[in-house]
């Protein structure tokens, strides 16, 4: 298993070794000195008290060597080739032969049997790349040291997608490793212009964030306005994805997400190619991409591996589970507090009936109810799997049935919120979204509860007007709809097949607008039966 | 941060208003269901009274209640699933006061179904005991209107066998059967258009309270022998005052006419070699028209028109007949002549009786605009003579699923 990863790290490394490095974060200058001994005082000095790095030192042909690393970043076994590579392969005679300048320089062109390294000559960077999990060799005599690309870092293997399961498609997902991640991302669209830009962000952390485009497709607006958000961040650490989302995205205030993150290599790739710019920082298996409109938070996967009539469906369904998941509860409210006529007459009869012996108004119920649900949705998150089980029964059994039964909530009430929470799953990939859904039922369930049904269109056209004026990266929020381009809403309203959707979101992509020149499918044209009729009919008769 | 935290706050503070002093939840409401309005002597003067139909929800939920959900009569339990509550007033508003008395709960009138008037009410005219219902913010068009002929009280404080509620019972009738035979449902909006026109007679179903022929001995025992039914229309003349009832026969030529009928059924004689036997027809659809010219004598003509199609339902009888194709046309013809027969009474009943209750007044409006200022005061005269030709043409579309009774034999043939 590891090896096979290893195989998918390598050649990872290999496409992405092609390009050049950018590292634009500033950091201490101090040029190397020729000397080991001092440039070994000044890294001992930098890594003081640190029980964890290994300085080994060997020697070549009375050359010093100095190698220096994390203990555990670096793989055992590479680490054992490095070392027998340098001192067993180089021949003595060939080291010694060269100028001292030379040294690592002869090395690296001959002797290191690794696809990255790099030869360095400023002591700042050094101490970073040891830092960023990587080995560094220091040779006597020479100002210019080798960093040694033999990362292996605690890692787990690549597993189903876990927050954006699906049915049918790719199953895997990312990981915490960012050469994993970038892997499956590359793997699957082998484009040159795909490019990636390589951030060190966190002045502790020293993350590594990448920035992937799709050069002749992105806007280049856009891409230059994400690198300006990503060169302004000036924070100390980077532990997730998200840490960068909420430096980087438009407004951090709004319940609404407007950047998607994603643990699925599809769901990325698709979004590469419809001119999105996608972040992938180390440590974190989910992968930015934006600019998010409203709409991609109610597909899912899925929706492009199914047949697109009932994607069409399954997307319609989404909508109405949006509407319930945020508005049912209030609108229930709404009607029994306020508009009584609206309920049909036998509906009106068993609310009211099964009303009757509860104490509460309908709103306190309901507001009772639903934060009992958010209780247990929040306790089955944070319990141990172990116990898990056991607030299922607790929650799904005991709370429902015996709140009815002692006459705390009425039944048509536990079975409106339960509705809603089940609407509140079914909204696509959009975990973010589903988030949301949550403040957004509290705040229409309030209005509906004081102001009825007009409080709940007051509310509703709030929120509305607030995520008309939301921007993603410049990008409308609530694009193909509002601004409404006809053109896209064949892959939101609903969805055509592959060869209908002819071009990218023009908002978003910058250049390269068409898609998809497929010809539709069709039966064969009279042009080539009527090119030869005569052995058509005789060979169908040839086949009675 | 400094604009979230006021905004929260304000958004908090909501919740606190909740459940102040106007509060009023569905359970705190009395649903009426049905209204019954008789005029009333109060003291020498007359004045109304009310009968309201509440529903008591909380009998009608299973699981509460104990064996209420099970009741039905609602003898069994102390509590039944509708109140059914009187009162008298000088008013219609003053009436309804009155009860909140008796009743504890919030009287509620969105959903009511069904407002009957007595027959003393409506002929002393309806327009006064209608404001109320029209005036009231939760009262609706869509209430359905019915005339009872005798108090109309009677009619909601029956109990039936069959349901819980009279109101809702005729609810269901005329949601249901509206167009079937006699039947016509009219709302609040239907008679207040009709009351407007000033010409045309608005028209309301008749309640009756008959014996239900099924009643088990058990049931008779307990008094509950007795249904409500719709027997035919009461006819307004314009100012709102009940002038008189059409039977079934003459209430189904209306429906012809009016273009409401629906699943109209009919029963026509048909004779297979001297011997008589009957055929059941359905009426799936039908389509009159009316045309207005003026006659010699300077007054209107009317042709009225009517085209009906119509499926077999039943052959009772044991020869064949049906797949001739001479027997269909006679059956259309026979048909056909029963309803022009129809048309005939409710036209003969409405000069009779001088109610244009066809509209036929809108109609000349609608056909000769210029003529019609002539007629406009004198309409109440002219209608009980004016002219008006029938013609009827009958299609009959579908036998459904057998083409002769089973069995059936030609005569002589020995299939």
């Amino acid at each position: 298993m590891l090896r096979l990863f290893q195989k998918v790290n390598r050649k990872a490394k290999k496409i992405a070794s092609s390009g050049p490095k950018q590292v634009p974060l500033p950091h201490a200058f101090k040029d190397i000195s020729s000397s080991l001994a001092d440039n070994e005082a000044y890294l001992r000095q930098e890594f003081v008290d640190i029980s964890d790095i290994i300085f080994r030192q060997f020697y070549v042909a009375e050359v010093k060597f100095l190698a220096v690393w994390f203990d555990g970043l670096i793989n055992n076994r590479v680490s054992h080739d490095i070392f027998r590579a340098l001192m067993l392969d180089i021949p003595e005679g060939q080291l010694l032969e060269v100028a001292k300048e030379k040294r690592a320089e002869l090395i690296n062109k001959s002797f290191l049997p690794f696809y990255r390294t790099s030869q360095v000559t400023d002591l700042g960077e050094i101490k970073r790349w040891i830092l960023m999990s990587k080995m560094v060799l220091l040779v006597d005599g020479c100002p210019s040291a080798l960093m040694i690309d033999a990362e292996d870092r605690p890692q787990r293997p690549i597993a189903e997608p876990v927050i954006e399961p699906s049915v049918v498609g790719p199953h895997d997902s990312f990981t915490e490793n960012i050469r994993i991640n970038t892997a499956l991302i590359r793997s699957r669209l082998g484009d040159a212009m795909l490019k990636s830009e390589d951030y060190i962000i966190g002045r502790r952390s020293n993350t590594l964030v990448t920035l992937l485009y799709v050069a002749d497709i992105a806007n280049p607006k856009i891409v230059e306005e994400a690198r300006r958000r990503l060169s302004r961040i000036d924070t100390d650490g980077i532990i997730d994805s998200s840490h960068i989302r909420e430096l980087i995205q438009d407004r951090a205030y709004s319940l609404f997400p407007t950047m998607k993150s994603t643990e699925r290599p599809d769901i990325v790739v698709a979004d590469l190619l419809e001119g999105r710019f996608a972040l992938v920082v180390d440590g974190s298996p989910q992968v930015l991409t934006a600019p998010s409109i409203f709409i991609e938070f109610l597909q899912a996967a899925d929706d492009y591996y199914i047949n697109p009539m009932v994607a069409w469906f399954i997307r319609a369904l989404r909508y109405m589970s949006i509407f319930i998941a945020t508005n049912l509860p209030g609108i229930y409210v709404a009607l029994v507090t306020f508009h009584h006529e609206m309920i049909p007459i036998p509906l009106v009869f068993s609310i009211a009936g099964a009303r009757e012996t509860v104490p509460f108004p309908a709103y306190f119920d309901a507001l009772f109810l639903l934060i009992i649900f958010e209780l247990l949705w929040e306790s089955s998150i944070r319990l141990p799997r172990v116990v898990g089980a056991a607030i299922n029964i607790v929650g799904a059994l005991i709370l429902g049935q015996a709140a009815v039964q002692s006459n705390l909530v009425s039944p048509t009430l536990v079975i409106v919120i339960a509705i809603s929470a089940v609407a509140n799953f079914s909204l696509g990939s959009g975990y973010a979204l589903a988030l949301s859904v949550r403040v957004i039922r509290l705040a229409i369930l309030t209005a509906g509860g004081i102001l009825g049904l007009y409080g709940i269109a007051l509310t509703s056209l709030a929120f509305l007007i607030h995520m008309a004026g939301l921007r993603s990266f410049g990008v409308p929020y609530f694009e193909p709809l509002a601004p409404l381009i006809l053109k896209e809403t064949k892959d939101t309203l609903y969805r055509s097949p592959r060869w209908d959707v002819t071009d990218r979101p023009a908002l978003i992509a910058g250049n390269d607008i068409t898609r998809d020149n497929t010809p539709p499918p069709a039966p064969p044209t009279d042009n080539s039966s009527s090119s030869d009729p005569g052995s058509k009919k005789h060979s169908r008769r040839g086949g009675r | 941060m400094k604009r979230i935290i006021p905004a929260l706050f304000i958004m908090i503070l909501p919740i606190l208003f909740y459940g102040c002093w106007d509060r009023r939840e569905i359970s705190d409401l009395g649903l009426v269901v049905g209204a019954a309005v008789d005029q009333a002597e109060l003291a020498g003067k007359t004045g109304v009274e009310i009968t309201l139909q509440v529903a008591n929800p909380v009998v009608m939920t299973a699981g509460q209640g104990a064996a209420a959900g099970g009741g039905g009569t609602g003898v069994i339990s102390g509590m039944v699933p509708f109140w059914t509550i009187s009162e008298t007033g000088e008013t219609i508003r003053s009436a309804i006061s009155k009860t909140n008395y008796r009743i504890p709960r919030h009287l509620f009138w969105g959903h009511n179904r069904v407002i009957i008037y007595g027959d003393k009410a409506a002929r002393s005219g309806l327009v006064p005991f209608l404001d109320r219902i029209t005036r009231g913010i939760e009262s609706r068009d869509n209430n359905f209107i019915a005339v009872s002929k005798g108090d109309a009280g009677k009619i909601l404080e029956l109990e039936s066998p069959a349901f819980q509620s009279t109101a809702l019972a005729l609810n269901s009738i005329f949601l249901d059967k509206d167009g079937w035979q006699g039947i016509l449902a009219v709302d609040l909006a239907d008679f207040e258009y009709r009351l407007g026109t000033g010409i045309t007679s608005p028209l309301a179903p008749v309640v009756e309270v008959i014996p239900q022929t099924s009643a088990l001995f058990k049931e008779k025992q307990a008094g509950l022998i007795n249904t409500v039914a719709i027997t035919g229309l009461a006819a307004f003349d314009p100012d709102g005052r009940l002038v008189d009832y059409f039977n079934e026969r003459e209430s189904m030529g209306l429906l012809w006419v009016m273009n409401r009928v629906k699943n109209r059924e009919m029963t026509i004689p048909h004779f297979a070699g001297g011997i008589e036997e009957h055929i059941s027809l359905r009426q799936v659809n039908a389509k009159s028209k009316m045309d207005v010219s003026i006659g010699d004598d300077g007054l209107p003509v009317f042709e009225i028109k009517t085209q009906a199609r119509f499926d077999v339902m039943e052959h009772f009888g044991a020869s064949r007949g049906l797949s001739d194709v001479s027997v269909i046309y006679d059956l259309e013809k026979m048909a056909a002549s029963q309803m022009i027969n129809e048309i005939e009474a409710a036209v003969k009943r409405s000069q009779q009786i001088n109610t244009d209750v066809f509209g036929l007044g809108e109609e000349v409006q609608r056909q000769l605009r210029r003529e019609w200022p002539q007629y406009k005061e004198h309409w109440r005269e002219i209608y009980p003579i004016v002219n008006v030709t029938i013609e009827c043409e009958t299609r009959i579309r579908d036998r459904q699923l057998a083409v002769e009774p089973p069995g059936s034999r030609t005569e002589g043939a020995g299939q």
